[in-house]
């Protein structure tokens, strides 16, 4: 076939997600595996904070709220830049060696969309109304119980909040760029590939990331939308 | 059984300033007042969901200011039911038993009865979604009631339901009244639900309770010109007693003199109440009567309501009577109706200026 070398791209993209294309699914693997685990590591810690802002009332709630969702938007870059400081030789965390791992990767995916958990973790909360809560505490459950039963409540919206972090993981370049290094069959993810492919004029391996990338963003807005459903 | 002693407690735009009141075990007090005026928040200190930032609670004498609501003994129902829309129905009414250590079969057995007595048996396996608002307001209600409470706290159980399914929630209240003693503390809009219901209540504007009392006594001898006007007295006239004999006052207002009973002297200023059901609407000119006040008026409108009609009568000042409209049919009244109105002097509650 001699024609344009997108369109060729494209076809040669299907026949390698077709065949399972080795490198393909390997750098598909890894992504998911960052992700995911950066997801729930992040979840573990942001969803009790989050219902502990929503839970308590001190000064500056409404403060540390604002600044939650202005760090929604944390550039990625910034975030890789910090990290790699702090996991570099020369940065507190040095000695874990985390630096250009897959390892690492998880740790500023992490710190990355911990902010937009904690948020949506208060908002998702914050949707379930204070008659229910006084309603709960009346009818004589402890405050841990009351805790227990809004979360229960808002376990579907808390569900999107976690659906969100992991489609921002999965999607961003940034912190994996520069905490990971793009290195081939040790770091190398989905996004990561795709930039360095394109730039190599690679084009059917780009677009075949491309397309399961979108395939994975895809899948997280069904699950998304099934879940608002609820 | 528990009184506020000189409470107050300022929540955002809601505020109670000074407010002390009792209630009594075995009461069905409501707590009425216009909208924002600090009813719901009178509710919820009640159950302990504010502190006050002043003053005290007690429960049968004993101060029970700081004492968290899942230690009061209390359930409370919201207008918009808060029921779990995750749980079926058998789980949301046993809810309270569950939180309070009771094994999930036990609390199953022990709500059944209840299930039972408020029609919702067939109900207990559907989640709260698929039943309608009258169906939702009895689960709330088998869900409040399941955990025992020494007093139950209802915020505006009625305002969401339609006419007909109003009236049997009525009813399934006052069972839980009368043939259950439950103590029962309700905030309302509605001066019919209270006649209906109530044996105390309260009036609560602008955070400050105005009036409280015996429910008949506050709603026919209101202490104020301003509760009057909230509990709907219909005719609500201000004067000037002119003449005083023996307790028989003379009152001249709207240029009209009316006879009452008072002790106010003359000079003072008053405000006449007149409730719509103490005017009788008589045709001609001078039918006899043991009433002290007649006057002569016009019909100028007629708006049925169900069985009754207001008939509102110019008579110099304007005047509301009640009548069925079978009564409005026998009498051929019309706008344009010349008509006698008479109210017995024992009929007109008599505010004075500084009671």
């Amino acid at each position: 076939m001699n024609g344009n070398p997108i369109i060729e791209g494209f076809v040669e993209a299907i026949e390698l997600i077709i065949t399972l294309d080795p490198q393909v699914v390997e750098i598909t693997i890894r992504s998911l595996y960052v992700s995911l685990t950066a997801t729930f590591f992040a979840a573990l810690i942001a969803l009790p904070l989050g219902a502990l802002i929503y839970f308590y009332e001190f000064r500056g709630k409404h403060a540390v709220v604002s600044t939650l969702q202005t760090l929604y938007a944390l550039p990625t870059v910034i975030v890789g830049l910090i990290v790699f400081l702090l996991l570099s030789n020369v940065g507190p965390f040095g000695f874990l060696r985390f630096l250009y791992t897959p390892g690492g990767m998880i740790a500023a995916q992490t710190v990355l969309i911990i902010p937009l958990l904690m948020g949506l973790t208060v908002s998702a909360l914050s949707g379930i109304d204070r008659d229910k809560r006084y309603t709960i505490t009346a009818l004589g459950a402890s405050r841990l119980q009351t805790v227990m039963t809004i979360i229960a409540e808002a376990r579907f919206a808390v569900m999107s909040g976690v659906l969100l972090g992991f489609g921002r993981a999965i999607a961003e370049v940034g912190t994996v760029m520069i905490v990971g290094g793009n290195i081939r069959g040790a770091t190398r993810v989905l996004t990561t590939a795709i930039a360095l492919n394109t730039s190599m004029a690679n084009y059917s391996l780009s677009i075949a990331l491309g397309i399961i990338l979108l395939a994975v963003a895809l899948g997280v807005n069904i699950a998304l939308s099934l879940v608002q459903r609820r | 059984m528990i009184a506020f002693d000189r409470v107050s407690l300022a929540l955002g735009s809601f505020s109670l300033d000074d407010v002390s009141l009792t209630i009594g075990k075995g009461d069905y007090y409501f707590i009425v007042g216009p909208s924002g005026a600090g009813k719901t928040v009178l509710l919820e200190a009640i159950a302990g969901l504010h502190r006050p930032d002043s003053g005290r609670v007690l429960l049968r004498g004993t101060e029970i200011t700081a004492l968290p609501p899942e230690k009061r003994k209390v359930a409370l129902v919201y207008q918009d039911y808060s029921l779990f829309p995750n749980m079926r129905v058998i789980e949301n009414v046993s809810y309270g038993l569950r939180v309070r250590g009771m094994r999930k079969e036990e609390a199953r057995a022990e709500v059944a009865p209840l299930l039972e007595r408020f029609g919702i048996t067939h109900l207990a396996d559907r989640y709260p979604g698929t039943l309608s608002g009258g169906e939702q307001q009895r689960v709330a209600l088998a869900r409040a009631v399941a955990v025992k409470p020494d007093i139950l706290l209802l915020d505006e159980p009625l305002s969401a339901l339609d006419p007909v399914t109003q009236e049997k929630f009525i009813d399934d209240l006052r069972r839980l009244h009368r043939e259950d003693g439950l103590t029962i503390v309700q905030v309302s809009h509605s001066r019919r639900e209270a006649h209906l219901l109530a044996t105390r209540m309260a009036v609560i504007i602008d955070g400050t309770l105005v009036d409280e009392g015996e429910a008949n006594v506050v709603l026919n001898a209101p202490k104020s010109r301003e509760v009057a006007s909230f509990i709907g007295v219909e005719n609500i006239l201000d004067g000037t007693v002119t003449a005083n004999d023996g307790g028989l006052a003379t009152v001249a207002a709207g240029g009209l003199a009316f006879e009452a009973v008072t002790d106010a002297a003359a000079g003072e200023e008053v405000t006449l109440c007149i409730r719509a059901d103490d005017v009788v609407v008589a045709v001609g000119d001078r039918p006899q009567s043991s009433a002290r006040n007649t006057m002569a008026g016009t019909v100028l409108r007629i708006a049925e309501n169900g069985p009754v009609a207001e008939v509102r009568v110019d008579a110099g000042v304007e005047l509301t009577a009640v009548l069925t409209r079978r009564s409005v049919r026998d009498l051929s009244l019309v706008p344009g109706t010349p008509v006698t109105l008479s109210v017995k002097a024992t009929a007109i509650h008599v505010i004075r200026s500084f009671s």
